[in-house]
């Protein structure tokens, strides 16, 4: 009866379409963002458990795979493990009812979505097709049409179709549309299928490759309006495929790989538009804010605050006009009042004379009087005194705000951090009782890490820092971080930016609107997706620079770059340019563009000893010599006020034996493409060398 | 006016006889007048009774209503009209606002008195060339009744065969192509058409050798696909495209420009009214241009007199429509108080517009967008509100009486104005005022002057519009329960248009002449002159005139004036005001003070400017001396009597000692 | 031990049940009726009684309030779920006191003594051990379902002393009840029917095509030309969510303009609802009153940026005041909205509205 009704429409909604056998859907959902993004807030809490509107993300995740008919979640989790560990162990899906039976596996090794999937296909944990999702995913599509398509496909013409990408209509400009994974794709009109795959962000041009239309079908999308769910139906093949390339790290290697090797592995991708589910990611904090928004308005139904599907006791709430839900417990102080679209944790207490909107307040908090409140995201036992003002911020469990604060738009207190009194921080502060040096050190191991070590060894560290009153408050505790800092705006430093890069002074990003931009972690820095050279040479650059930070080894060195050139399939010519032009300009990076040349080849000539062997492990042949120089020139011909620098670059090269004379002799004697070049060549110092080569090789052969 | 004659007399010689003759003229039309009156009177009660028992009634007897001003203007006492012996003036028209202000002011009663010449010198040049005036009078009056008359029942008589043969013809005629009916029809409207989206009237034209403009075609596209939507919109996009078609004419040798053009304009309107039926204001505009056109002189050069047609559609659109909007926005922002939570319902373009004024007037204020399938033309109001930066909130109708709490006001557009006070606007409006009314939430109406209607209706059925009923075909999760309605014989989809407003659901209308109670719009009492429409005057206007009297004059001369009412009249109530003004006016009239009072008659010509909107240009004034001599001087219409004078006088000194 | 197994089945049944219950919320479009909803829920009843541990009446009646609470807190809005609770724990206390000698109906009858006593004196006595209690009552909660089956039927039954001849009917939504209704009075009238759609979930559409099937001359309208139309109809039979304890509706969103139009032109307003959506339940409590749908249904999210700007309300239910309905039509005979609570009290002991 009930009980039979309930299977069947579980049935109906999951495994209907089950052809081989009566598999029951699984899920790997991957409860790590693998990038510091939410730094310093994930230092105390892994991102998965984040509340989100007073329920920790993976919550929703969960409650997604399950209504929509998955039996089985595998639950992956590396940072801060145990905690997740222990949540899920006690909601309500580890009980023996729940329909979707969850198995958490932890492991500090991984380091992306990649480290996972190998182990699921080293475990062999998946069977047949299955959800791959993030922990911070929050949605409510109905998958089982997409699956159905994508079953469908695979029947037809067997195991050609890997993944099934699922999209949501919105139109460009949406807020809840995260500009850091805004995309455009190339598809086939009628078979659903990706042709071109690449991220639009601040891109002024695309350009999509020529192929792509003389494929097959005579039906072409080309889509910019859709949001990336972050949610993928994958089959076994995917895993594997993970396996075989070493340098997929994440969906958008995967993605990219594919479509480019589509031709000789014959594998494809397809992608779902849906129109009325919802789905995103909480990606950055501006996300986080526009999906809890979204929450309030009620746009997740039937995920919304008062169901309380997360089944947690004494958490339903009652909901009234204008959004406003009430938790049980609140207590509302005299002529205060709940605008629109607030969500007020149980017990908490509010005084007199507040006005909140568009607010998230968590459970046993107490707010003071004439306290004003919008967007604000406060969390768990938080304490705001009197005359406090909060735009757009976000408050962490047991933070406390003293008397007359007002904290701009876009501030993050961390937890247990206490301000003010009486101070106003600008907008994009953020504060931890972590100090910002810890992060530091643990910058220097390589880009996939995840956040797990580093933390505990310094915590130490902390206690004989002081807090700095100018930062804090007289009363305050906690660290200033630099995440907002805008004296350097260099990837990685952008990638601790949690709000995404509102923030970042640079003019290209639009800091007027709401729109979120910013980076999916410090694998993909700023640079728009496609031109690998550009990340690449970020790459080279970063890497010398740690190289430089703890004088690593050239022979490492030289293998981290190799490796990147894997990663970014570089052929050696570029590796070669994109090195040289790394090096040369590294004193304008260190230093800062207007240094004067001698300061510049000062700086320059050091790095340049240091890193000779580098050099000669890609200077060989005499075309590399060629090119070696030719990238020599053209940076040197960008900075014409620097051209004095270049006989000592020049000279330098000579004397350690990167490049030959004769190499050098052909350079300089080669036709110049451009007149500018030739006024290059015309410089006297050049000209000095040159002459001064000559005779050294006369005198050399005089000596015969 | 004739009873002016006897202050008047002194200014001109010859005026004994003149005068007597004028006299005895004046007492028969008073009997003529009342005559008149009293069967007017009894028509239209008739009429009433009518309404009430079939739906038809109103529309075949309001045949008449529009007719009656057309004859008038020839024949009546327009100033400037008789100063010139062609019909051109008494068209551009000046703006009501305009006519306002000069209200009895001294200027006012000088330029009625300077009127009052006009009469006299008329009346002799009647007598002595009276054949070429009077001859030119009635032809105009054919020329431009007909299409008034005919559009209105043609489309919603659909269910009488006779008619739609008639109709046919016409089209026939005119070359228009006959739109074909789509679809079952809901029994309860088989008399009105109902045309398919996907079957445009422009598939049988073949283009390009069609009777029709390429720019009435592109017109009437716009209006059958929906493009263009929206009373004001549709009837400014009209006028332009008359522009264009004006642009383009050119009169075939031995035709007249007046004559021709109209008769060119009306397979236009037909094939207009084939691809969407006409609103109110569209035939208002539409009279008004034919009005203008027909009033071109015979000897007006041609390029000159499309000139002065141009200007007239500008200034038409200028005044009806932009500065009613604005005037209208001035009023209504008055209502806006800060902290209002205002209702509006579909996207009427007069009430965005107040509602911008009003936010960049920094009025604090949200607003509550309800909106309605199959249209959902709110959308489109909320775009704009929002971008605007104003609060908005958006409901579907259904969710009307959840939202409706927190309403404060309800402001609504309206598609025209009906003569019995029924609002006639975007389907849904009715219901909003209904539920409002149940939540005591006061409905304001916005409309402009020129949206008014002499058309009576009482419920929603019988003119009306109905729209494409495909649009009401919706896919919900995959499954479309109407695909197929057509193949079902007992299914019918019903996409009404409009609906009208019982008066007692609005509690103010806000028009451009200031904000006036729902009922009072449209008891506009025809005061007529000589058996002709003269003027078209309010209660309250009425009222004023009397206030006045009884100041200058004292109670005891003056009649008793019918006493006012608080609560909105009955039927039956204001037939009985309109006895007893009937009274009171002839009474005034006949009153040899009153009716020859300065008052009385800057009264009746102010109001006759009002209605017939008399322009302010120059005119040829021509003076007949006893000595049979003719003067021309030209003047101003609007000159002052002194002015003229003046003019005058230069070419006759020895009337000096006259004056 | 079989008693274990037995105890898992049922509460894996009744999660089963509740995840069910959540998810049928989604949008009006619910996938069953209510009339199913409450026969699952009594049959789940049953199967508790059935199979849970319990020794007497009292520990019965804790174990299903305990799960009806649940039920209830799992779908707010379906308030058939407490109704049959009710329904059940009525029963049980009914059996229980026939099986004690004394009839419930002497406790009906409220007198002050009475109330003083019944709070102590009902608790403890239904500690009492009966052998044949769990037979009995699962009999009677059988007979509930026999009832239930023949819900539908008995109403529609009643169509012909409604509807008379080529009348024009306005209904709004899908009400199976009034379709059932509407389906058998035209095996022997002719009749106009005209559907307001009910947006946004247009719940009208497909009551019209499958009223037109049973070709009666249907008329699809949108909400707007409700008011429009109205002059020309004369009946208004409507269906119901839930009928309150006041004698007011909890209805699909538009039935209280409709009903006011009804009333603007004094149509009558019938409205047919099976006992079972009887609940005592009082309009005054809004929270739990109103359920709201995703904006999505009114404004799609490809709006783009207004969207953060604008909020769209999408409630599913309106209130209808008693004063504006003429008639109830139950499976027990035709009603008017006053004697509501008369029924009420007939239904489910006052000892159990809050539970």
């Amino acid at each position: 009866m009930a009980g039979k009704a309930g299977k069947q429409n579980r049935a109906r909604k999951a495994a209907a379409e089950q052809d081989e056998g009566e598999q029951p859907l699984q899920a790997v959902l991957i409860a790590d963002s693998f990038n510091r993004r939410l730094f310093p807030i994930t230092k105390d809490q892994p991102r998965a458990l984040l509340p989100l509107a007073n329920v920790s993300m993976i919550d929703y995740t969960l409650e997604f795979l399950t209504s929509t008919g998955v039996q089985e979640t595998f639950v992956f989790c590396c940072w801060m493990s145990n905690k997740i560990k222990e949540h899920l162990q006690k909601s309500k899906w580890c009980r023996p009812t729940s329909p979707n039976t969850v198995h958490i596996i932890t492991s500090d090794l991984y380091r992306s979505l990649g480290d996972v999937l190998r182990d699921v296909d080293a475990k062999t944990l998946v069977r047949s097709d299955f959800l791959l999702v993030y922990g911070d995913v929050v949605s409510n599509i109905d998958v089982s049409q997409a699956l159905q398509e994508h079953r469908q496909r695979r029947k037809i013409e067997k195991n050609i179709s890997v993944m099934t990408m699922i999209f949501k209509e919105s139109s460009p400009g949406h807020k809840t549309r995260c500009e850091e994974d805004d995309i455009m794709v190339a598809m086939d009109g009628k078979s659903k299928r990706v042709l071109h795959y690449q991220r639009a962000q601040s891109l002024k041009k695309l350009q999509f490759p020529m192929n792509i239309f003389h494929s097959g079908s005579d039906e072409f999308e080309i889509r910019y309006d859709l949001l990336d769910c972050h949610i993928s139906i994958c089959s076994p093949q995917v895993a594997e495929l993970f396996t075989d390339n070493f340098d997929y790290q994440t969906r958008n290697d995967f993605v990219r790989g594919i479509l480019v090797s589509e031709e000789i592995l014959g594998n494809q991708i397809h992608m779902h538009v849906t129109k009325d589910g919802y789905g995103a990611r909480v990606s950055n904090l501006l996300m986080y804010d526009s999906v809890s928004s979204d929450m309030i308005r009620r746009w997740i139904y039937p995920i919304t605050p008062e169901t309380n599907f997360a089944g947690h006791e004494g958490q339903s709430c009652t909901h009234s006009r204008h959004n406003v839900y009430r938790e049980p417990g609140v207590s509302l102080g005299l002529g205060s009042q709940m605008e629109e679209n607030v969500l007020i944790g149980r017990n908490t207490v509010i005084g007199a004379n507040c006005t909140i909107s568009n607010t998230v307040i968590g459970a046993n908090c107490v707010i003071g009087d004439n306290v004003i409140l919008d967007r604000a995201y406060i969390w768990n036992r938080v304490h705001i005194a009197n005359n406090v003002k909060v735009q757009q911020s976000v408050i962490c469990d047991g933070g406390e705000v003293k008397q007359g604060v007002t904290l701009n738009e876009q501030c993050v207190l961390a937890y247990n951090v206490v301000v003010g009194p009486d101070i106003t921080l600008p907008g994009g502060t953020v504060l931890s009782m972590h100090h910002p040096d810890e992060e530091d050190e643990d910058d220097d191991d390589d880009e996939f890490m995840s956040d797990d070590n580093a933390v505990g060894l310094n915590k130490d560290k902390t206690k004989h820092k002081v807090f700095n009153p100018a930062d804090v408050g007289a009363e305050g505790r906690g660290y200033r971080w630099k995440a907002s800092s805008l004296e350097d705006t260099e990837e990685d430093e952008l990638a601790e930016c949690i709000w995404g890069p509102v923030l970042n002074p640079d003019p290209d990003s639009d800091s007027s609107s709401q729109v979120s931009s910013g980076f999916d972690g410090p694998s993909y820095p700023a640079s728009p997706e496609p031109d690998d050279v550009k990340v690449f040479q970020n790459e080279v650059h970063g890497t010398l620079q740690r190289g430089l930070d703890e004088n690593i080894g050239c022979d490492n060195l030289v293998l981290e770059i190799n490796s990147l050139k894997y990663a970014y399939n570089i052929t050696l010519k570029e590796v070669m340019q994109i090195l040289t032009r790394v090096v040369l300009e590294f004193p304008f990076h260190q230093q800062g563009v207007e240094i004067t040349t001698s300061q510049y080849t000062s700086h320059l000539l050091p790095l340049l000893k240091k890193w000779s062997p580098v050099f000669k492990n890609y200077v060989k042949r005499v075309q590399d010599h060629m090119d070696c120089l030719a990238s020599i020139e053209e940076v040197f011909l960008e900075r014409d006020t620097r051209w004095a620098a270049l006989v000592k670059v020049l000279m330098n090269m000579y004397q350690l034996e990167i490049l030959e004379e004769e190499a050098i002799m052909r350079w300089f004697s080669q036709a110049a493409t451009s007149d500018k070049s030739r006024q290059l060549r015309k410089n006297q110092g050049l000209l000095k060398f040159i002459q001064w080569l000559e005779e050294a090789e006369e005198s050399s052969e005089g000596d015969e | 006016m004739a009873d002016s004659d006897g202050k008047q007399a002194d200014s001109i010689n010859h005026a004994t006889e003149a005068k007597i003759h004028d006299v005895a003229r004046s007492k028969n039309e008073g009997k003529e007048l009342t005559k008149e009156e009293k069967q007017r009177l009894r028509k239209e009660k008739k009429q009433q009774k009518k309404t009430k028992k079939d739906e038809k009634g109103p529309p075949e007897k309001e045949k008449e209503k529009p007719s009656a001003p057309a004859p008038s203007k020839p024949v009546t006492k327009s100033p400037s009209h008789k100063v010139a012996p062609v019909p051109v003036n008494a068209s551009v028209p000046e703006p009501p606002a305009a006519a306002e202000k000069s209200a009895k002011t001294k200027a006012e009663m000088k330029a009625e008195r300077r009127a009052r010449q006009d009469v006299e010198r008329s009346s002799k040049q009647g007598k002595k060339e009276g054949g070429q005036t009077s001859s030119s009078k009635p032809k105009p009056s054919p020329s431009e009744l007909q299409p008034v008359v005919k559009r209105l029942p043609e489309h919603i008589q659909v269910d009488d065969p006779a008619a739609l043969k008639k109709l046919a013809k016409k089209l026939e005629r005119q070359q228009v192509p006959l739109r074909l009916d789509y679809g079952y029809k809901v029994s309860l409207f088989s008399h009105l058409h109902q045309y398919s989206r996907k079957a445009p009237p422009t598939q049988q034209i073949s283009i390009p050798a069609t009777v029709i403009h390429p720019s009435i075609v592109r017109l009437g596209l716009q209006y059958s696909q929906g493009i263009i939507a929206g009373s004001n919109a549709r009837s400014v996009a009209l006028l332009h495209a008359f522009k264009q078609v004006i642009q383009d004419y050119n009169t075939p040798p031995n035709e007249e420009l007046s004559r021709d053009l109209v008769n060119k304009l009306s397979p236009y309107i037909s094939f207009l009214s084939q691809c969407r039926p006409l609103s109110a204001s569209m035939g208002n505009a539409i009279k008004y241009i034919k009005k203008e056109i027909s009033n071109i002189p015979s000897q007006c050069k041609e390029e000159e007199a499309k000139q002065k047609l141009q200007i007239c559609i500008d200034n038409y659109i200028n005044e009806k429509i932009t500065l009613a909007s604005q005037a209208i926005s001035k009023c209504a922002i008055e209502k806006i108080s800060n902290g209002d939570v205002i209702l509006v319902y579909g996207c009427s373009s007069l009430v965005n517009h107040i509602l911008c004024d009003a936010f960049e007037k920094k009025r604090k204020f949200r607003v509550i967008v309800v909106d309605s399938r199959p249209r959902l033309e709110g959308r489109e109001a909320l775009r704009r509100l929002v971008k605007k930066g104003i609060q908005c909130t958006y409901v579907l109708i259904s969710a009307l009486s959840y939202i409706l709490p927190e309403v404060s006001k309800v402001f609504l557009g309206a598609h025209a104005l009906l003569a019995n006070g029924y609002v006639m606007s975007r389907v849904g409006t009715s219901q909003i005022a209904l539920v409002a009314k149940a939540y005591n939430v006061p409905v304001l109406v916005c409309c402009e002057t020129y949206k008014f209607c002499e058309r009576v209706q009482t419920d929603s059925f019988v003119s009306n519009e109905l729209d494409d009923p495909d649009d009401l075909i919706v896919t919900r999760n995959g499954k479309t329960h109407l695909k197929d309605w057509q193949t079902v014989k007992s299914l019918g989809l019903l996409n009404l248009v409009y609906d009208v407003t019982p008066p007692d659901f609005v509690d103010l209308v806000i028009t451009d002449l200031g904000m006036i109670p729902c009922t009072s719009v449209p008891v506009a009492y025809n005061i007529h002159v000589n058996g002709v429409l003269h003027c078209r005057v309010r209660y309250s206007q009425l009222l004023g005139l009397h206030e006045q009297i009884k100041k200058e004059y004292g109670n005891n001369v003056v009649p008793t004036f019918p006493p006012k009412k608080i609560f909105t009249l009955t039927p039956a109530e204001v037939d009985q005001r309109r006895e007893q003004l009937e009274k009171y006016m002839q009474a005034v009239r006949q009153d040899p003070i009153l009716g020859s009072s300065e008052m009385f008659n800057s009264f009746l010509r102010k109001a006759q400017q009002e209605t017939q909107q008399i322009p302010t240009e120059e005119v040829q004034l021509e003076i007949y001396l006893s000595n049979g001599q003719k003067v021309k001087i030209n003047i101003l219409t609007s000159d002052q009597t002194e002015d003229v004078l003046e003019a005058s006088v230069v070419f006759c000194p020895l009337q000096r000692s006259g004056l | 031990m079989p008693g274990g197994d037995k105890e898992t089945d049922l509460s894996e049944r009744i999660e089963a049940f509740l995840t069910e219950l959540k998810r049928c919320g989604s949008g009006t479009g619910s996938l069953r009726g209510s009339a199913e909803t409450a026969r699952e829920t009594t049959a789940l009843l049953r199967r508790i009684t059935a199979q849970a541990r319990w020794s007497s009446a009292g520990e019965l009646m804790d174990l299903i309030r305990k799960e009806g609470r649940r039920m209830t807190a799992a779908q707010p809005s379906e308030t058939t779920v407490g109704n049959m609770v009710r329904r059940v724990l009525k029963i049980i206390r009914e059996e229980y006191a026939r099986s004690r000698g004394s009839s419930e109906e002497t406790d009906q009858q409220e007198s002050l003594h009475k109330l003083l006593t019944s709070g102590g004196s009902s608790e403890d006595n239904f500690r009492q051990h009966f052998p044949h209690l769990k037979a009995n009552v699962i009999e009677a909660i059988n007979e509930l379902l026999t009832e239930l089956e023949g819900t539908t039927d008995n109403i529609s039954m009643q169509a012909l002393e409604h509807i008379h001849s080529n009348e024009v009917i306005m209904t709004i939504g899908r009400s199976r009840t009034v379709e059932a209704f509407l389906k058998d009075a035209a095996r022997k009238r002719k009749f106009h029917v005209i559907v307001a759609e009910c947006a946004p979930f247009c719940q009208g559409h497909e009551m019209a095509t499958s009223l037109s099937k049973e070709d009666i001359e249907t008329t699809v309208i949108p909400d707007a030309a409700i008011f429009a139309v109205m002059s020309r109809v004369n009946k208004v039979i409507i269906g119901t969510q839930t009928v309150l304890a006041n004698g007011g509706l909890r209805a699909v969103n538009g039935t209280h303009t409709l009903a006011l139009a009804a009333k603007h032109h004094s149509t009558p307003l019938v409205v047919c609802a099976p006992m079972f959506k009887l609940s005592p339940q009082f309009p005054n409590e809004e929270d739990t009153f109103h359920k709201f749908v995703s904006p999505h249904e009114v404004l799609p999210f490809s709006e783009g940026e207004i969207l953060s700007k604008v909020n769209a309300h999408c409630p599913v239910f309106d209130y209808v005041p008693p004063e504006l309905i003429t008639l109830f039509i139950s499976n027990i005979g035709g009603n008017a909205p006053s004697y509501i609570y008369r029924l009420m009290s007939e239904l489910y002991h006052p000892e159990d509205h809050e539970q």
